[in-house]
């Protein structure tokens, strides 16, 4: 079952909230108001327009299979919402999004006709390019991206050994006390010369 | 107001640039009296920068909105708490918070130094008030936030005018954690400032010894727990307001406030080893660059807005300012390092790997790697928008994917480090002090494989936990015996004296338990369940061992907003824990809506829950669950790392009588020198 479809009279509708909204701006307009002239008609226009869709937003998916739910979790974490947020599509949950809803509402489409994981997100990079997925492939030059960190902690490693090895070169074999004692002698030789200095 | 403001950012300006000079070229020549007109220049930078902020905090207060900035992060509704807060709402006023804060820092070095003779503080004056310059200068030109609201009325003429209401903060930004947040993190940010002017400083006037490391380490300490405190306040908002179950989404903006943490980080544990064995100095000094770089990077990453694109970069007039700034002052810093190197000959030596020193060594390398994991992954799509021409993204499984294994390893060096003896630590020693460690960490990961966790990284997030617990308990334990014995105070008298006699190591160890209960609160989310139901009044459902049952769903209004809430009663087996009314607002000013998140505490799982929306069809309220393991943990780990590096800031009984005592022969010195004269 799919649960995006936007009704008529629901208390959170479209209609409610724009009456609300106008109710708020009209409640405003016995003050000085907002900004004049086009940017506000603007700006009205755009809200009117987007409303429906940026109100009936799922709460994420309402699947009620468990396993299809499980793929659409699976599905939507390799995806980004394509609003500008930057957030994986399974928790992108700003209710004015115009990307995460119909993308949600797309997968859930295809995951019901039958669509195989990869070919659903194969379809949303053939519309959006790379970016639409939360982690670069690993081929080609994005291989670079998994790889770097590696190599850069071996660089690291390399150069921490060769630099050690060279410092142990100079060493003086000086080997701490070792006996399995209660307490280490170090220790207590460390603490009686910090209580000692405190009483001095 | 907005002449006012932009006149004492003009006099700032001018005196930072007189503070410049008379600081160098008094410093340079001995002249006391230029350095001493420097400082106080310093102090005016301060005063008019502060006078600024007062003035863009009126026009805020008075809803000014002829000016641009005011009109477009305040409206005429926002409570007064957030219409301050607003100063650091947008770009313009945060960069006049950060040239405040920064100035501010400067007068305070100013101040705290006034006595000193030397050429270090002088020097060290300056590098701050050339950073103070650069903000002020953007202030100014590049991103004033006093610039007056201007229209075009299509005849391509430009004209003032005043808009009879703003646009409003944004509703997000409009909760505590996020008015405490910002000043947090720029404290931080700006903290690091201090330290490298102490650094450069040392490299140009060639005192590199342990003066300014001494006061830098200080001031690293500072900063960090700032920016970590910033960084988790951050966290705490992110899961309070935004309603997407978490705390850290790994955004451009987090990750460019943890890098500089985490090569503070490697700073604070390597300047350990210099201080005791008198190694590293290059390092230590190349880690306080590279820190201060990061924090200045940090800024330009979230101001320029270039990860978003690196067209976004062309249209920010202030990314330039700050690719300039970073280029000329990394080849500034290169050339002094580079010409200073005979002066930071080390004794470097190492006995052993199994010694302190080779621990805080590969602790570094740790942390450094992250760092640049994070670094890179913050960058590569800049890097293949670059090279391949297409934007990709990286976001929360790449970067789960490369630190968790080093956090994990993070984690081990935390548990061995510290207990390591300094040169060496022979076999027998070391079997003493793991065995009950390493056992309870077995223990631990057989507990969890058999209590059914199949995951690697969770079963070995824990285990090393207890691994990591264990050597903390048993080094307080030891250390409090040790103590026992010595004075015969009883147990809790001689562990209260065992942390204050050596407050640096014991608050180091406080430090690294909250790190140890940060890293098992984030764990925890390996374990979220996650759930919705539709109710109507009367309605109920289940998510885990949680039953929902719904009392009421009810309109809400507000000046500032209006919405829907829903109130729930939640029980588990049978028994009512709590009520919660999540709510659905909706602020007309900005037209923006948002779900205000409502949770149930509990030390070992959140019970978190969101109006998610009303389903238009059925008229039911759609409620998003999720059960969240183990987060009060996070917060927990937060204040116990605040905690423990208050412990090693305070000052130090033995280190101010020896400071008392040098004070007056200081003082028995003059007054023997003007007898003489």
């Amino acid at each position: 079952m799919s649960g995006n479809a936007a009704g008529e009279n629901g208390p959170f509708s479209a209609q409610a909230l724009r009456a609300r909204w106008l109710k708020a701006r009209l409640v405003k307009s016995r003050r000085p108001g907002r900004f004049p002239g086009l940017r506000g008609a603007l700006v009205f226009a755009v809200f009117m327009i987007l409303a429906p869709a940026a109100f009936a937003q799922s709460a994420k998916t309402m699947l009620e299979d468990p396993a299809l739910a499980t793929r659409f979790n699976e599905v939507s974490d390799r995806l980004v919402c394509q609003c500008g947020c930057q957030m994986i599509l399974r928790v992108c949950n700003h209710v004015n999004c115009p990307s995460a809803v119909p993308m949600r509402q797309s997968i859930e489409k295809q995951l019901l006709a039958g669509s195989t994981d990869d070919a659903i997100v194969q379809g949303f990079v053939d519309e959006y390019g790379m970016k639409v997925l939360s982690s670069p492939p690993a081929t080609g030059f994005n291989l670079a991206a998994y790889v770097m960190p590696g190599f850069v902690l071996l660089i690291g490693l390399f150069i921490a050994g060769y630099v050690a090895s060279r410092w142990s070169a100079k060493r003086k074999l000086v080997t701490a006390s070792a006996a399995p004692v209660d307490v280490d002698p170090d220790m207590q030789k460390r603490i009686d010369d910090e209580i000692r200095m405190d009483k001095s | 107001m907005a002449d006012f403001g932009n006149f004492a950012i003009a006099i700032a300006l001018t005196f930072c640039a007189f503070a410049l000079f008379s600081l160098f070229y008094g410093a340079r020549t001995g002249r006391r009296e230029l350095v001493k007109s420097g400082e106080r220049a310093v102090l005016a930078v301060f005063a008019f920068t502060t006078l600024a902020v007062v003035a863009l905090e009126v026009l805020l207060l008075r809803s000014d909105f002829s000016i641009e900035y005011v009109a477009s992060y305040s409206n005429r509704d926002l409570p007064i708490f957030y219409k301050m807060a607003s100063l650091w709402g947008g770009q313009r006023g945060s960069l006049l918070f950060w040239s405040w804060i920064l100035t501010g820092f400067t007068a305070l070095v100013a101040f705290r130094n006034r006595q000193y003779a030397g050429k270090l503080v002088p020097y060290t004056l300056g590098i701050l008030s050339i950073t103070s310059a650069f903000f002020l200068i953007m202030n100014k030109f590049g991103a004033n936030p006093f610039q007056q609201l201007v229209v075009d009325h299509g005849d391509g003429m430009q004209r003032v005018f005043t808009a009879k209401d703003g646009n409003g903060l944004n509703p997000l930004l409009q909760h505590p954690a996020m008015v405490i947040h910002p000043p947090m993190l720029y404290l931080g940010y700006v903290g690091f400032v201090v330290p490298f002017a102490f650094c450069m400083a040392a490299l140009l006037t060639r005192e590199l010894g342990a003066g300014w490391i001494k006061m830098a380490r200080r001031w690293t300490l500072f900063a960090w727990i700032f920016l970590g405190t910033g960084i988790l306040l951050g966290g705490r908002w992110a899961y309070v307001e935004l309603g997407w179950g978490g705390y850290w989404a790994w955004d451009p903006v987090e990750n460019a406030s943890l890098m500089p943490w985490l090569t503070g980080t490697a700073f604070l544990h390597s300047v350990i080893v210099q201080e005791r064995k008198n190694m590293l100095k290059v390092w230590n000094v190349s880690l306080i660059l590279v820190t201060y770089l990061l924090a200045i990077f940090g800024t330009f990453l979230t101001r320029s807005g270039i990860v978003s694109s690196v067209h976004a970069f062309a249209q920010s007039s202030i990314g330039t300012y700050f690719l300039v700034f970073l280029i000329g002052i990394s080849a500034f810093a290169l050339y002094l390092v580079l010409t200073r190197l005979e002066f930071l000959k080390s004794d470097n030596q190492l006995d052993s790997y199994a010694s302190r020193e080779a621990s805080f060594l590969f602790n570094n390398l740790v942390l450094l790697a992250a760092c640049f994991a994070v670094f890179w992954g913050t960058l590569f799509p800049v890097f293949s928008e670059l090279i391949q021409g297409e934007q990709v993204t990286v976001g929360a499984p790449f970067f789960n994917k490369i630190n968790i294994p080093i956090a994990m390893f993070l984690l081990f060096l935390t548990g061995v480090g510290p207990l390591l003896a300094w040169r060496k630590t022979s076999w027998e020693s070391m079997k003493h002090i793991f065995l009950w460690p390493v056992v309870i960490g077995v223990v631990t990961a057989i507990i969890c494989i058999v209590g059914g966790i199949r995951s690697i990284y969770p079963v070995m997030s824990l285990s090393l936990s207890a691994f990591v617990l264990t050597t903390l308990v048993s080094e307080f334990n030891r250390g409090t015996r040790a103590r026992m014995r010595n004075t015969g105070e009883n147990a809790i008298t001689a562990l209260i004296g065992l942390v204050m006699t050596n407050k640096r190591r014991y608050g180091g160890y406080v430090t690294h338990l909250g790190f140890l209960l940060l890293i098992v609160g984030f764990t925890g989310q390996a374990f979220t369940t996650e759930g919705w139901g539709e109710v109507k009044q009367g309605d109920t459902f289940t998510i885990g061992k949680y039953d929902f049952a719904c009392v009421s769903v009810q309109d809400i209004s507000d000046p500032n907003y209006s919405g829907m809430s829903a109130t729930l009663d939640v029980s588990s087996k049978g028994k009512k824990i709590a009520r919660l009314s999540p709510e659905k607002r909706f602020y007309p000013a900005s037209e923006q809506t948002t779900s205000e998140v409502r949770m149930h505490h509990t030390p070992l799982e959140d019970v978190y829950v969101v109006f998610a929306n009303i389903k238009e069809d059925t008229e039911a309220a759609v409620i998003q669950v999720w059960i969240n393991p183990l987060v009060s943990w996070v917060w927990l780990g937060g204040y116990v790392l605040v905690g423990g590096t208050i412990i090693t800031l305070l000052p130090n009984r033995r280190e101010r009588r020896i400071a008392k005592q040098k004070r007056s022969v200081e003082k028995l010195l003059e007054d023997a020198e003007l007898v003489s004269k």
